[in-house]
Formats: C-alpha cells, sequence, structure tokens
C-alpha cells in the first residue's frame, strides 16, 4: 500500500482538473452583435453578452466603439436584460477605418471587447474623420479575485479542452520517454524485460496519442471547421503515431527474440528523436493554428491564464501517472507471461 | 489483433468519413456542438478519452485472461 500513493494522487488529480475544468464560469465577454453593419446615421444594434450581469450594472453601464482610435458613444443604451443591451449610435459620414471595437464597461464584467464587431456600410473612410465630443466617464475597474476562464472568440467554452487534450499529449511524450529509457537499459544491459517494458510503453503511449487524435479532431472540427486542417502540428503528430506503428510492425516482424528486440530498441531511439523533431520541433518553424507555434514557446501569458495553469499542471501530472499506472499493469501481466516462458 | 478490436477499427474507418460527410450546415449534431458557447464540444472530448481508456483496460483484461487460462490448463 505504501507505493501506492502515486495512483491516488493521480486519480485525484485528474478528478481535481474534470471538477475544476467543468465547475469554473468562463470569464464575461461579447458573444455576438446584430446587426453587424453601421451604417452613416443612426442604427440600433442589439448586443449579446456571455456570463455578463448587465442588469446589475445600472446606470453604470458604459458602451463605445473604437475606430482608429476615435470613441463614439451611444446616444441610446437599453439593458434588456443580463445579457442583451440596445444601443443606438449616430456616427459621421467619414470615418477612419472599415472596423469598429466595441467596449463595454460595467462594475459587475469590468471590460469586455470585442474587436471588429462592426463593420462600416455607406460611410467614407478617409484620413479626416470627424471627432466626437469626449464621452466616456470614468470607467468601473475590472472585477478582480473572480476565478475565471478566460472568455475568447470562437473557442468560447471549448478552451476547456485545454485541460483535456493537452495532457493526453503529454503523458504521450512521457511515456515515450519512458520506452526510450527502457530502450537503452536494454541495449546496455540485454535483459528481455526491458524489452517489452519498453515496447509496452510505447503501447500506452499510443493510446495517448490516438485519444489526444481524435480529441483534437474533434474539437478542431468546431473551432477551426474542419475534422483535419493540414496543419504542421497535426500533420507532425500523425506522423508521430505512424513512427510508433512502424516500430510495432518492426518487432512483430522478426521471428528471432533477441534479434527483434535488438532491432527495436535501435529504432525506438530513433523514433523518440523523429516524434520529437515532428512533434515539437517543426511546428515552430512554420506558422500552425496551435498556440505557442510559429516562433515562440508555447505558455506564455497570452497562451495559457494563470486560472488555466492551476487546473492544467496537475492534469498533466494526473494524465502521466494514469499513463505510467497501466504500464505498470501491463508490465506485472508480462512479467508472468516471461516467467512461464522461462520455466 | 483479435476480432473484437478489429470490429471497432472498421467501425471507425467505415462510420467516420460518413459522419464527416454527413454534416450538413443544421444536421442536428452540427447545433448541439454550437450551443451553449460549444461546451458539447468539452463533453464530447472528455467521452471520447473515457471511451479509449475503456476500450484499452478491456484490451489489458484479455491478455490477463488468456494468461489466467494457460495457468489454470497447467495446474490440473
Amino acid at each position: 500500500m505504501a507505493k501506492q500513493w502515486w495512483k491516488f494522487l493521480s486519480a485525484f488529480l485528474i478528478l481535481f482538473s474534470l471538477i475544476l475544468g467543468f465547475h469554473t464560469p468562463l470569464a464575461p465577454g461579447i458573444m455576438g452583435v446584430s446587426p453587424d453593419v453601421l451604417t452613416y446615421g443612426a442604427t440600433s444594434v442589439t448586443i449579446q453578452g456571455y456570463n455578463t450581469k448587465f442588469t446589475e450594472s445600472g446606470n453604470t453601464l458604459q458602451v463605445w466603439l473604437v475606430n482608429s482610435g476615435i470613441i463614439y458613444c451611444p446616444y441610446e443604451l437599453t439593458v434588456v436584460d443580463d445579457t442583451h443591451v440596445r444601443a443606438s449610435f449616430s456616427l459621421s459620414d467619414e470615418v477612419g477605418d472599415s472596423f469598429f471595437d466595441l467596449f463595454i464597461n460595467s462594475e459587475s464584467d469590468g471590460t469586455i471587447v470585442m474587436t471588429s464587431a462592426f463593420i462600416q456600410s455607406g460611410m467614407v473612410v478617409g484620413l479626416s474623420p470627424v471627432h466626437p465630443e469626449p464621452c466616456l466617464q470614468a470607467l468601473a475597474p475590472a472585477e478582480t479575485g473572480s476565478f475565471n476562464f478566460p472568455n475568447q472568440p470562437i473557442l468560447y467554452e471549448s478552451i476547456r479542452n485545454l485541460l483535456f487534450h493537452v495532457p493526453s499529449w503529454f503523458a504521450m511524450i512521457f511515456l515515450m520517454f519512458v520506452s526510450l529509457i527502457y530502450s537503452i537499459r536494454y541495449l546496455s544491459g540485454n535483459s528481455i524485460a526491458h524489452d517489452i517494458a519498453a515496447a509496452n510503453a510505447a503501447h500506452v503511449g499510443l493510446v495517448f496519442a490516438i485519444a489526444g487524435l481524435v480529441t483534437g479532431s474533434l474539437w478542431a472540427r468546431f473551432t477551426w471547421g474542419a475534422w483535419w486542417v493540414s496543419d504542421p502540428r497535426l500533420n507532425g503528430a500523425a506522423i508521430g503515431v505512424l513512427i510508433y506503428l512502424a516500430y510495432f510492425v518492426l518487432r512483430s516482424s522478426v521471428g528471432d527474440d533477441e534479434k527483434s528486440a535488438r532491432l527495436g530498441a535501435v529504432y525506438n531511439i530513433f523514433a523518440f528523436v523523429m516524434m520529437l523533431l515532428f512533434v515539437m520541433v517543426l511546428p515552430r518553424l512554420t506558422d500552425s493554428l496551435h498556440p505557442g507555434v510559429g516562433g515562440n514557446p508555447a505558455f506564455n501569458k497570452y497562451d495559457l491564464d494563470d486560472n488555466l495553469r492551476v487546473v492544467f499542471y496537475p492534469a498533466v501530472i494526473g494524465w502521466i501517472g494514469m499513463g505510467l499506472w497501466l504500464l505498470e499493469v501491463r508490465n506485472r501481466i508480462a512479467r508472468i507471461e516471461l516467467n512461464r516462458i522461462l520455466r | 489483433m483479435n476480432k473484437l478490436s478489429n470490429f471497432f477499427i472498421v467501425l471507425a474507418v467505415v462510420l467516420l468519413p460518413h459522419l464527416a460527410i454527413a454534416q450538413g450546415e443544421n444536421s442536428m449534431l452540427e447545433n448541439t456542438m454550437y450551443q451553449s458557447g460549444k461546451i458539447n464540444v468539452v463533453i464530447g472530448v472528455v467521452a471520447f478519452i473515457f471511451i479509449i481508456l475503456f476500450l484499452y483496460l478491456l484490451s489489458i483484461e484479455r491478455k490477463l485472461r488468456r494468461i489466467e487460462e494457460k495457468e489454470k490448463n497447467n495446474i490440473s
């Protein structure tokens, strides 16, 4: 029992990530506007918020548009309910840019933004737009202290997938690393148990890779619009999976046990390096839809919010632990099988 | 490879492209997924991880059962 603590820890961390991952609300944000076209003269629009509390703010609610640095305020503002507000704008005939960014500030939600919320129609885009009178009152400070996940356009609630899709890739890379260690130990010690353990670790890693591919595919369908896009990281991950499939084909295609173990171990060292190249290095060299790819390492403050981090790292440790547990079970089964053969 | 996992692989290969193509602009799955801030995508992702782990546990158990049967035959 004393050596089992890490299994309880992993299960607890996964449970922790599941509960917090689903329970934490999304930060308030703007879901949409209708219509999304502003014409010369007066235009009334309905703004739809998400997780907002417009009615609580009452008279302190402020809505404004920003177009090439110029602020436009509505002449009329009606709060319909917590998530809907109607605003009427009166705009001059010349503006500096075709797109308007929408800002809402309130005591309960802080300042929320929707960039390029509106496009102009029938106005002149010129260099000398008319500057209206300054209209903004003192802004309510951002609400601090509430624990919530960032509200990103397109992603919305699906940002929580970060806590389930990405840890399975982390677990896969960790298990492949364990497999590499076992392969090196086999080559230095010639114990067949190490070779079997290397194959088992790669097997469990492959399961996590398939989980990563399937969940990534589902996520991509409803955010990027397709089950599979020709993204360097996606193709790299698929190639990584194929490299490890080839490892199993190689192992099973050589009849001689000693020879297949030796070949497999050598191939596994190459496989790990190639997999890392395809999954981690090559996507960095080009542009990708994945965050943190295309020059910069991931996990800077724009990619991973502090609140997500609190749940993300425990989830990574939890899933790695779960993978090691599966590996242990497979290894113990393999040991019994091996002893039977040797007997 | 055994019969059950072959069955699942064939099922996946046969069904997935159909699922992908059958997605009309307003199919039911499509609407559900885009509803309420795309929360159902997260539920789908968690469900897939659980299904995959479940199938993997089944395969490990099958391996164990084979050994158990061999042990039993040896003893008797």
